[in-house]
């Protein structure tokens, strides 16, 4: 399992993450803009910045503890796991166009989340001792999942005064379904 | 476009004097109508009980045996909608007295109300005179004191749900359930509304509905139900045609579409011309109607509007950018009702066939509490968005307000049976 989490925290990787993390960010931002597109350096900076944030908030849980530096492969662990996020909601908006369900994100993000709480447990074993363990890596993995959560609540419209009454259905239009013959007639839809 | 322009306003009664105080057509004057009526128009008012404090007013006036009040509906509708309200008429001495609901027509706008005793001499009501005759309004407005205002009846209006007299002359908020009574000083019709940014534009219920109210004029013990069948009643009338009739046809394109389903309906091209930067382009036709049903200040049904939008793109993008920018038109709006009123919004999604095209539709629908026949009163919702394309797509939007279920369904069926694809 440590070899796994070094996809995340060799350097060099936690590099390919950030630039990536950016990169899907970016074309997303792109696929949705309405006019010629440029670079969306506002969004690069925030983007950014709420990564090297994060970051920075658990590695100063684990600095309470040693004096080793775990910045980077906080960075590494973080950025690949925004990249996880991004592929799971393209994924998830597939199945809800395909099958007319809604918010199958929270499955994306609660994968994610349990994906991410994994993998801070292995980094912090060559961090910390065993004691308090489980406190620290609470602790560490606050800032981030903190985030995703905010993320999930909101697609649940949960900030919403009025969210019961808001209309739930899936908002993605794709150019092709799964499958080619899963369309029913007008009759079946709205009298029988 | 769709802003609506009607504006209610409030009433005040005005206990009319009996053909005794007839007015010949050759010595109309307000001053007579002034000496005559003024004792007779009464103001209504909706009291907080828990403050003693008036909530709305508006006028009112005698019929029947003289204890009964006519009104408007809008006037009298916090009674029913906010708990511990209480009717009361003021008259012009300021003399007081509480009166109760007797009968209410939602639909035309009526009410009738009842003080213990007879409080004035009944007006007797008339069918209106011809187009082009001198009328009279009566009320009390803004809570200034009795007013009498002329204008000129300009017939029942046309292309309009509905049946109103148009009276070219000034109604103001406090004026409503007053009289409109003619140069011999018989009602025609009943204060309602006037055209917000316009010059005397005015709106009188015709007096035949007040006579229809007042056949029936004993108290009510359930207003939501009957609130449900007047609405099951009238939706079923305006809808009767459309849901057997071919509309209008329109096209966008190859594909044609139902557009005006009767003549109160509208269309209007929508298509977003001016936005110059945008890789987008829209070519947009959006119909509605002029059916406005008051049912309480946060409540109005009976709107329909549907639109057909062709989205495309102006330049050559990625499919898949061009996806991400029309997944912006599915969305669904809906006027936002307490949970009071109506229950939670449920929505169903599909795949389905319109003229041989696949589209992603979405159905969502909101009961409301005024139920009957089992079958309940509802706003839907639908939109579907046609997929398959790579640089284009047509987008249907159908919106209903304040209709039972069963009928709401078979008017949205009527308008998709009727979309098709012809080839020029």
């Amino acid at each position: 399992m440590k070899k796994t989490i070094k996809i995340c925290t060799n350097p060099l990787m936690v590099l390919f993450w950030f630039v990536l993390s950016n990169i899907l960010e970016s074309y997303g931002d792109y696929l949705t803009s309405e006019i010629k597109y440029y670079i969306n350096v506002k969004l690069l900076a925030i983007n950014s910045g709420v990564l090297l944030i994060i970051s920075w908030l658990s590695q100063l849980v684990i600095a309470q503890k040693t004096d080793k530096k775990a910045f980077t492969p906080l960075l590494g662990i973080i950025s690949f796991h925004s990249v996880l996020l991004n592929i799971s909601f393209s994924l998830s908006e597939i199945v809800n166009f395909n099958f007319s369900v809604n918010n199958f994100e929270i499955f994306a993000i609660l994968i994610v989340i349990i994906s991410f709480i994994l993998f801070i447990g292995l980094l912090l074993k060559d961090y910390l001792d065993k004691d308090n363990l489980n406190y620290y890596k609470f602790l560490t993995c606050f800032p981030a999942v903190f985030a995703a959560l905010f993320l999930l609540f909101n697609i649940m419209n949960f900030f919403d005064k009025n969210n019961a009454s808001i209309p739930n259905y899936s908002k993605i239009l794709l150019e092709k379904t799964l499958f080619s013959n899963n369309e029913i007639s007008i009759d079946d839809y709205l009298i029988k | 476009m769709l802003v609506r322009f009607f504006c209610l306003f409030g009433l005040f009664l005005f206990g009319k004097t009996a053909i005794s105080q007839e007015l010949t057509d050759n010595n109309i004057s307000t001053s007579h109508l002034f000496e005559n009526f003024q004792k007779d128009i009464f103001q209504i008012q909706t009291i907080n009980q828990e403050t003693g404090q008036k909530t709305s007013i508006g006028s009112g006036f005698s019929v029947g045996d003289g204890s009964i009040l006519a009104t408007n509906y809008h006037v009298i509708s916090d009674v029913l909608n906010k708990k511990n309200h209480k009717l009361r008429y003021v008259d012009f001495q300021e003399k007081t007295g509480d009166l109760t609901l007797l009968s209410i027509d939602v639909i035309n706008d009526l009410a009738l109300v009842k003080a213990d005793k007879k409080i004035g001499e009944p007006f007797a009501l008339s069918p209106p005179p011809a187009q082009g005759a001198p009328l009279f309004a009566l009320g009390n407005p803004h809570d200034l004191g009795f007013v009498i205002n002329e204008g000129t009846n300009n017939g029942i209006l046309k292309h309009s749900a509905r049946r109103f007299l148009l009276f070219s002359g000034a109604l103001n908020q406090g004026m409503s359930g007053g009289p409109t009574i003619d140069s011999t000083g018989k009602v025609v019709g009943i204060n309602v509304a006037y055209l917000r940014n316009s010059n005397n534009i005015s709106f009188v219920v015709p007096s035949e509905y007040l006579a229809n109210l007042l056949k029936s004029p004993n108290q009510e013990n359930n207003f939501n139900q009957k609130i449900a069948e007047q609405l099951f009643t009238s939706n079923q009338e305006y809808f009767e045609q459309s849901i057997h009739n071919k509309w209008q046809d329109g096209q966008i394109g190859k594909i044609h579409f139902p557009l005006a389903m009767s003549s109160d309906v509208r269309c209007w091209d929508d298509s977003d011309s001016e936005n110059f930067d945008s890789l987008i382009g829209i070519d947009s036709i959006v119909c509605f109607n002029d059916r406005d049903i008051f049912i309480s200040n946060n409540l109005s049904l009976g709107r329909v509007s549907y639109s057909y939008s062709r989205i495309f793109t102006k330049e050559k993008i990625p499919t898949s950018r061009f996806y991400a920018n029309y997944s912006k038109y599915y969305n669904l709006l809906f006027d936002r009702r307490s949970y009071r009123d109506y229950e939670n919004i449920s929505c169903q999604s599909n795949f389905i066939n319109l003229a041989g095209k696949k589209f992603k539709a979405t159905l969502c629908e909101q009961k409301s509490k005024f139920s009957a026949n089992n079958d309940s009163i509802q706003d839907l919702r639908f939109i579907a968005a046609q997929i398959g394309e790579k640089d284009y797509g047509l987008v249907i939007k159908f919106e209903l307000n304040g209709v039972q279920k069963s009928l709401s369904r078979k008017v949205l069926h009527h308008l998709l049976e009727q979309i098709y694809e012809k080839n020029n």
